[in-house]
């Protein structure tokens, strides 16, 4: 008995810890982000927990800020144009791998994972240069082009392990009953296979959200800019602690919202009934 | 509805023969079962007529049309999979009209076909649910609806019954008998059960190792057995094969086990005659091996022999008896009453009138050779 309270305290404190250690940059975030001059430049005095007097006024700032709402506004496009490009590309082709082992299948989606081995800067320069003579650059859609290609092999990866877990049963069902291979895939397959596509599609979405290097290259010489692109020209005019977390606030609450909106899909058990 | 033929059908995955050289004719409203072990090659048949494979070598024919070149979704066939499949995301009345709304019958249609489903497999309250929400004998039932709604030329049917628990299982056999008396279909039916076969076919083709071994109606492949591996898949429990050999015994023949010898039955002597002094498969069943005081006296005494009981597995009705016969083992099965303890002797009398003698390199039924009198 005495061992098993011992064990739960452990266990308990443990766990604050962890949630500590989870939660308090978020909570330093947030804090400064509505902390006003004085509770950041305290003049050698200790910071203070919570600010002497909360404050929107970064946020006021920032919305004032054009350059800003327009950077938040390309960088959600190009992050939803992204997420619809390469679940266009990524799941038809994760779905033929896995349905269709024709030879060399295999070797295939290696390859295709493996691009992601590069470091993005390599892939940098030939998509630069391909796209400037082209003419997608200074484009959203350069950039999420440019953003879907890194997150195609991920797209992929996630979808084949979904396309997988679907019992062929399904397709070969639908087939009987009188479906082409097409009708099956879209009104049998993809429906089922929604929780595990909406979990690619938010890891698309993080991913070309906080991309730099790319949208970066890509819109050096226009006006565009996406928020981490804006983030590198105001961090270049060493603004204060408080505005930066309020650039960090503003950074987050598209991914967690859109994490929200798709978590729906993301029941458990979509298969379930399915066989047996 | 529509005849089924098979005509000399290969099927080879890489260089593995799993099909060798079919032969098989389902006729208009047939129910013909498929059975055989694990691997033997039935659902790979199936799936064949389907349309899920394509067949290496040889002819399918549904109907008067050549099947080979037609996809699945045309062949107006249904199948149900023994995993059932139905679509997760859809309700029962969703699954039920999928194949339906494919083939853009109209909206009332589909909603009295859907009722006549529902009434036919008792589905009463289910349309609206989940395939999740339901019970495994109500996702069979729903597999089947889908099916049956296509009015199909062939209904093919991949053990749709091995999910579910004895008493449903025994339940659902019941009802297929139902619907097939009802509906009069072609279906082809894939079990490895070979009581669910016997009790559910017209005829039933007994499968090894992708060679149609024999086909017949269920008392035909019971009784007759063409070969030792029908003799032995069939019937519950499993016939005994003996290692014997024929003998000539004054002017009669005898069959030779070892611990006991009997008389082979005038009608099929001079069939056994050219097997004299060679080795052979003697093969009776659990139940044609008698107590020998339950049975009728004027047998002759050369077919007794005192057993000594080993396992006694009482059934209610009946008892299958475990014995050996001087080390050779034996299964019979005796009425509930009769008096049988494990480590007590019990002298036993073969009917030699059902019983079957096997070529032991061929395997085959001597007794069911076409110049032998057995044949019907």
């Amino acid at each position: 008995m005495k061992k098993t309270r011992a064990t739960k305290w452990v266990w308990l404190t443990g766990m604050v810890v962890m949630i500590g250690i989870v939660m308090a940059p978020l909570f330093m975030m947030v804090k400064y982000s509505i902390s006003d001059r004085s509770s950041v430049v305290t003049g050698g005095a200790v910071i203070p927990l919570w600010p002497y007097h909360p404050t929107l006024e970064q946020f006021r700032a920032l919305a004032a800020m054009d350059r800003f709402a327009e950077a938040a506004l390309t960088s959600l496009e190009i992050a939803l144009l992204s997420v619809v490009i390469s679940l266009i590309i990524g799941t038809p082709a994760a779905y033929a791998l896995v349905r269709h082992r024709f030879p060399g299948a295999l070797v295939l989606a290696t390859f295709l994972i493996s691009v992601r081995f590069f470091p993005d800067i390599v892939s940098v320069i030939p998509i630069v240069e391909t796209f400037t003579t082209v003419g997608l650059v200074n484009s959203v859609a350069g950039v999420a082009m440019a953003h879907s290609l890194l997150s195609i092999p991920y797209v992929i990866f996630i979808a084949m392990g979904v396309f997988e877990a679907i019992p062929r049963d399904l397709d070969e069902q639908a087939q009987v009953l009188g479906a082409s291979k097409a009708y099956s895939f879209i009104r049998v397959i993809l429906p089922v296979a929604l929780p595990g596509l909406a979990a690619a599609s938010i890891y698309v979405f993080l991913l070309s959200w906080d991309e730099f290097i790319f949208a970066y290259f890509l819109l050096i010489f226009g006006d565009l800019s996406t928020l981490p692109v804006l983030l590198q020209k105001i961090l270049s005019w060493t603004p204060q602690h408080n505005l930066l977390a309020a650039i960090s606030v503003m950074l987050s609450i598209p991914v967690i919202l859109f994490t929200f909106i798709v978590q729906k899909y993301m029941q458990t058990g979509a298969t379930a009934g399915a066989i047996k | 509805m529509a005849t089924v033929i098979f005509k000399n059908v290969c099927k080879r995955f890489g260089n593995t023969k799993v099909i060798q050289n079919l032969n098989l004719t389902v006729e208009d409203g047939e129910f013909v079962t498929l059975v055989g072990p694990s691997g033997c090659g039935k659902t790979t048949t199936l799936r064949m007529l389907a349309g899920l494979e394509e067949t290496t070598e040889g002819d399918i024919y549904i109907g008067d049309v050549h099947a080979n070149p037609v996809p699945p979704q045309k062949r107006g066939i249904a199948m149900v999979f023994q995993s059932y499949a139905l679509f997760p995301h859809m309700t029962v009345a969703e699954n039920i009209a999928f194949g339906l709304k494919l083939k853009k019958s109209p909206r009332d249609a589909i909603l009295a076909k859907i009722d006549w489903a529902v009434e036919l497999l008792n589905l009463h309250k289910l349309e609206g649910r989940l395939p999740r929400d339901l019970s495994g004998g109500q996702r069979q039932r729903v597999a089947l609806a889908r099916a049956l709604v296509l009015e199909p030329k062939v209904l093919l049917l991949d053990e749709p019954l091995s999910n579910l628990d004895a008493t449903l299982r025994l339940r659902m056999r019941a009802e297929l008998k139902r619907i097939h008396r009802r509906l009069k279909s072609t279906i082809l039916y894939v079990t490895h059960d070979q009581v669910e076969a016997m009790s559910l076919s017209d005829r039933i083709a007994i499968m090894e190792e992708g060679k149609l071994s024999q086909v017949g109606t269920p008392l035909d492949v019971y009784s007759k057995p063409d070969n030792m591996f029908v003799a032995g898949f069939i019937g519950s429990p499993s016939i005994n094969l003996i290692p014997a050999s024929i003998r000539e015994n004054d002017g009669g023949l005898i069959i030779d086990l070892g611990p006991c010898q009997c008389g082979i039955p005038e009608p099929w002597r001079e069939t056994c005659r050219p097997y004299r002094d060679r080795e052979v498969v003697f093969g009776i069943r659990p139940e044609h091996i008698h107590r020998r005081d339950s049975y009728a006296a004027d047998l002759p005494d050369i077919n007794s022999v005192d057993v000594m009981v080993e396992v006694v597995e009482p059934l209610g009705d009946r008892n299958i008896v475990e014995a050996r016969m001087d080390g050779i083992a034996l299964t019979l099965v005796t009425e509930a009453t009769a008096e049988a303890a494990p480590g007590r002797s019990m002298p036993v009398i073969f009917d030699m009138d059902r019983a079957h003698i096997f070529d032991s390199d061929t395997g085959e039924n001597i007794l069911c050779l076409p110049e032998s009198g057995r044949v019907s």
